[in-house]
């Protein structure tokens, strides 16, 4: 092990984190050779006593009055816009979920539907279907069903309306 | 104040809350925040910054750990953030406010010329130097935390320590070097 080698690995040594075989290379380099003895006792030192010599600088530092203001302004803002997220998308979802449902009722109860009892409703197929594989094939047989149908004009435009939604 | 308290305040939309909370850990943070940051504005912004993204995780926030080892890792996540993209509008290059503070009377001038002198050194390393050693030897963290923190291998830390040590010895004088070997 070189000098280099052994000195990147004194700070992993000193946390006791490095494979035991590597420990133990190191240690040996560190008992044989005095530039890396110097070096880990430069690690511990500095281990020890860098926080306490830059104190007397950071200590002084100080947020000021104003920049106090504004940080604690961020925090109220930040907490204000999680908050407001669900306060600005409660009414339109709610109206969206409103909306969705009458469409629904009335693709149930529409005279199309009742004109083409061979196949269940669009909206009780989607809504039954569990998989996206359920739901290809509910929507390729009603298709076909709506081909076929006397009354296919008005399905296939509720089934537009549907799935555009 | 209990911290539980405090949050909860917070969490119960207090209006004084946050005051409260920048009044704990607002100073704390910004030190952290200057030997990160060129300017002690740039600090502002980034302690400010952690604020709004504390506020907008709170909810994920579970007291696992205290309060400001979280804000401070959010604090290093702006900071790098910032490092990775400085044309973030809340960053400024103004220049640096208050850096020259005069030394209070009945401190050693020894004391106080180390510390300048090393916070000057501090700040001529480039950022990825700086933030290993900041993190090594002011926060205390073992080598794998530091890797975890910047998200980088155990080896780019180590190798990154050895040369911020290493210019840290050309820039402070060796009597006021902090890996100085006393034998040296």
């Amino acid at each position: 092990m070189t000098c280099n080698q052994c000195q990147r690995q004194l700070p992993a040594y000193v946390d006791g984190s490095l494979a035991r075989h590597m420990h133990n290379a190191v240690e040996t380099h560190v008992n044989a050779c005095a530039e890396c003895a110097d070096a880990l006792a430069g690690e511990r030192k500095g281990l020890a006593q860098f926080a306490a010599l830059l104190d007397p600088v950071a200590q002084q530092r100080r947020l000021r009055p104003a920049a106090c203001a504004r940080i604690a302004a961020a925090g109220r803002t930040g907490a204000q816009s999680t908050i407001s997220w669900w306060s600005a998308w409660r009414r339109p979802l709610a109206a969206a979920a409103a909306l969705l449902a009458l469409v629904g009722a009335s693709s149930i109860c529409s005279p199309s539907s009742m004109r083409a009892p061979a196949s269940p409703t669009p909206c009780v197929m989607l809504a039954s279907s569990g998989s996206m594989a359920e739901l290809t094939n509910t929507l390729s047989l009603f298709a076909q069903t709506a081909c076929f149908a006397p009354s296919s004009d008005t399905l296939a435009v509720n089934t537009v309306h549907r799935v555009s939604w | 104040m209990n911290e539980d308290l405090l949050l909860q305040r917070i969490r119960d939309h207090d209006p004084t809350a946050w005051d409260t909370l920048v009044e704990l850990v607002g100073d704390r943070l910004f030190r952290a925040a200057c030997l990160f940051c060129a300017s002690e504005s740039d600090a502002e912004n980034a302690v400010q910054e952690t604020f709004y993204r504390f506020a907008k995780t709170l909810s994920h926030f579970r007291n696992d750990s205290a309060l400001y080892t979280w804000l401070y890792g959010i604090l290093f996540n702006v900071v790098r953030q910032h490092r990775r993209d400085k044309s973030r509008l809340f960053f400024t290059e103004d220049p640096p406010e208050g850096e020259a503070v005069p030394a209070e009377a009945g401190v050693a001038l020894d004391t106080e010329t180390a510390a300048h002198a090393l916070d000057h050194a501090l700040h001529q390393l480039t950022p990825e130097h700086r933030m290993v050693l900041i993190l090594r030897y002011y926060e205390q963290l073992p080598v794998n935390e530091i890797a975890r923190q910047m998200r980088c291998n155990a080896g780019t830390v180590k190798s990154r320590l050895f040369h911020a040590r290493q210019q840290m010895s050309v820039l402070v004088p060796q009597s006021l070097n902090p890996f100085a070997s006393e034998r040296t």
